[in-house]
């Protein structure tokens, strides 16, 4: 299935993130939307009033699009809050793509707001509380009697049996968090930066990811993103106005997206997500392949989502994708960038990491990623994948700017 | 089946609600010690969780049946739970696993009765069985182990 009329119908124009990330912000989710939604549009050049579609998940309540815009005091003729976890800012740039490209709308903004960190402190306090889930619901049925506990408990069944099929070690996967650190390092930003940003933060080696407490086996503390505090936000307009704004397009090639299952249950290969399929799609909307790729934004919520994605979308052949890692190609300096912000593993991931993804692939392509010597990249061409859920939905962005 | 003498419960994990309208059989099956899942009458596939219309593609027909199951499969993966919900927190570390039975549905569940500290000793593809922990007189929670069975 091809669409070839939707390449580069769009262009991304402007990137933003709340002025304070990380551990304790002191902010709400609405504050870090909005504070990241103020500095893309600044980014662009764009009045929040010419914002006639509004993108939104996480942490805007039942019903984020219309709070978001209530609170922002703009009444946009498009919106969509499409949950499908971490990939939905992915899976909103292909939504946006087909509605610029019908007329519908001219300048899409996308937004994130989330307070991962602080509401674990903080609990849910007062009216804040209960999620209301049906008792009946087949995942509460069958699967949360079991005792799991988020993310991780459900990813490391899958990285188990990905290990066994393919003979790949915790070693291998733990490269993924250390390269991960190795761009962090370069990247004042980073959480996981030095140990002025994090008492823990600065470069790791194989051994630290091993030696990091056991979470839910084969995953150790290491092997698993961060939890902070982020607002992230992204201005996506139609090719007729992409050179209107203070910044070069990065033009929107391809875009795609796929889902498989929700309940893990029914994924029925483990080692293997739908960005098999979305990759597929977008490359064939670009009408370019792997090889044509400069450098990749894959989602790190684990280090096994990295190494598999990278297969998914024809980074690496089967059974391989840890090699990227292992082999130095990923590093800085390497001859195909990966997660060069340092990652949902080390940069920050407030609980739905895929708007960070699109911001620091604007950044690389826009030669604006600041850093130390060695952070900016000479990539004039990216993928990007998103993974939401547990291994559950994805979506994947190819993008380029004019050399 | 008889229950144990006593008929006192030591789970203290999280009670589901049955869901009378879906999943009514399954529960019930739970309580002489059975594993009873939905088939398709028409595709005559099994498949697993229960809903009124069959998932696999080029059926979706909605005519369910329910019948007792082997209680066999094979492992297909697990992993070594170190952090967990309330109700599982003394239990830690224990070993969740995907369970691939013999009418090839995928359940979750949990493997006891193997060393959590070794997950090398665990093998994937070991034959395993299904076993029953007594809650109340309306369900039991299905668990697996591993069996010496070719």
């Amino acid at each position: 299935m091809t669409n070839n009329k939707l390449r580069r119908a769009a262009a991304i124009v402007g990137v933003g993130e709340s002025d304070k990330f990380g551990f304790d912000t002191n902010k709400t989710s609405l504050m870090l939307h909005t504070e990241a939604i103020i500095s893309a549009t600044n980014d662009a050049g764009l009045d929040i009033d010419e914002i006639d579609g509004l993108f939104i998940t996480g942490g805007a309540g039942r019903f984020p699009a219309i709070a978001m815009a209530e609170y922002l005091g703009i009444r946009p003729k498009y919106v969509d809050n499409t949950y499908v976890g971490g990939a939905g800012f992915i899976v909103f740039v292909n939504h946006a793509v087909a509605a610029i490209n019908a007329g519908i709308i001219d300048t899409a903004v996308i937004s994130h707001g989330e307070v991962g960190h602080s509401i674990r402190q903080r609990g849910n306090k007062g009216t804040g509380g209960g999620f209301n889930y049906d008792p009946w619901d087949p995942s509460m049925q069958f699967e949360q009697i079991y005792g799991l506990w988020g993310a991780p408990a459900y990813y490391a069944h899958a990285m188990n049996r990905y290990m066994y099929e393919f003979n790949v070690s915790k070693e291998d996967f733990a490269q993924i968090a250390v390269v991960a650190r190795e761009w962090a390092t370069l990247n004042p930003k980073a959480v996981m930066h030095s140990k002025e940003t994090h008492p823990f933060g600065g470069p790791i080696d194989i051994k630290t990811v091993l030696d990091s407490r056991p979470i839910a086996w084969p995953l150790n503390l290491l092997d698993c993103c961060l939890v902070t505090d982020h607002g992230g936000a992204v201005v996506i307009t139609s090719k007729d106005r992409a050179n209107d704004f203070k910044n070069i397009p990065v033009w929107i090639d391809g875009s795609a997206e796929a889902i498989s299952h929700i309940n893990m249950s029914q994924m029925q290969d483990m080692t293997e997500t739908s960005a098999k399929e979305s990759s597929k799609r977008a490359y064939a909307m670009a009408g370019l392949g792997p090889a044509d790729m400069e450098m990749a934004m894959l989602y790190d919520s684990f280090t096994y989502t990295a190494g598999v994605t990278a297969e998914m979308v024809g980074l690496a052949p089967r059974g391989q994708g840890t090699d990227l890692w292992k082999n130095g190609a990923a590093s800085p300096g390497g001859k195909f960038p990966i997660n060069t912000n340092g990652g949902g593993l080390s940069y920050s991931h407030s609980g739905m990491y895929g708007i960070l993804l699109l911001i620091e692939a604007q950044r690389q392509l826009a030669q604006k990623a600041i850093g130390l010597p060695g952070r900016q990249t000479n990539a004039k061409s990216a993928i990007i994948n998103g993974t939401g859920g547990p291994l559950a939905s994805t979506g994947t962005i190819i993008v380029s700017v004019d050399k | 089946m008889p229950k144990d003498e006593t008929s006192t419960s030591n789970y203290t994990g999280p009670i589901p609600d049955p869901d009378i309208l879906t999943a009514k059989e399954f529960w019930e099956g739970t309580q002489n010690q059975n594993l009873v899942l939905p088939k398709c009458k028409s595709c005559k596939e099994f498949f697993f969780y229960p809903r009124i219309i069959c998932p696999k593609k080029g059926c979706h027909k909605t005519d369910i049946i329910w019948e007792v199951a082997s209680g066999k499969g094979y492992l297909y993966t697990f992993a070594i739970q170190h952090v967990a919900i309330d109700g599982w927190k003394e239990k830690l570390p224990f070993v969740t696993a995907f369970i691939d039975t013999d009418e090839k549905v995928r359940m979750l569940s949990v493997l006891k009765n193997v060393d959590a500290s070794q997950p090398q000793s665990i093998i994937i593809g070991s034959r395993v069985e299904v076993k029953f922990e007594y809650v109340n007189d309306d369900i039991s929670i299905p668990y697996w182990e591993i069996i010496n069975d070719k």
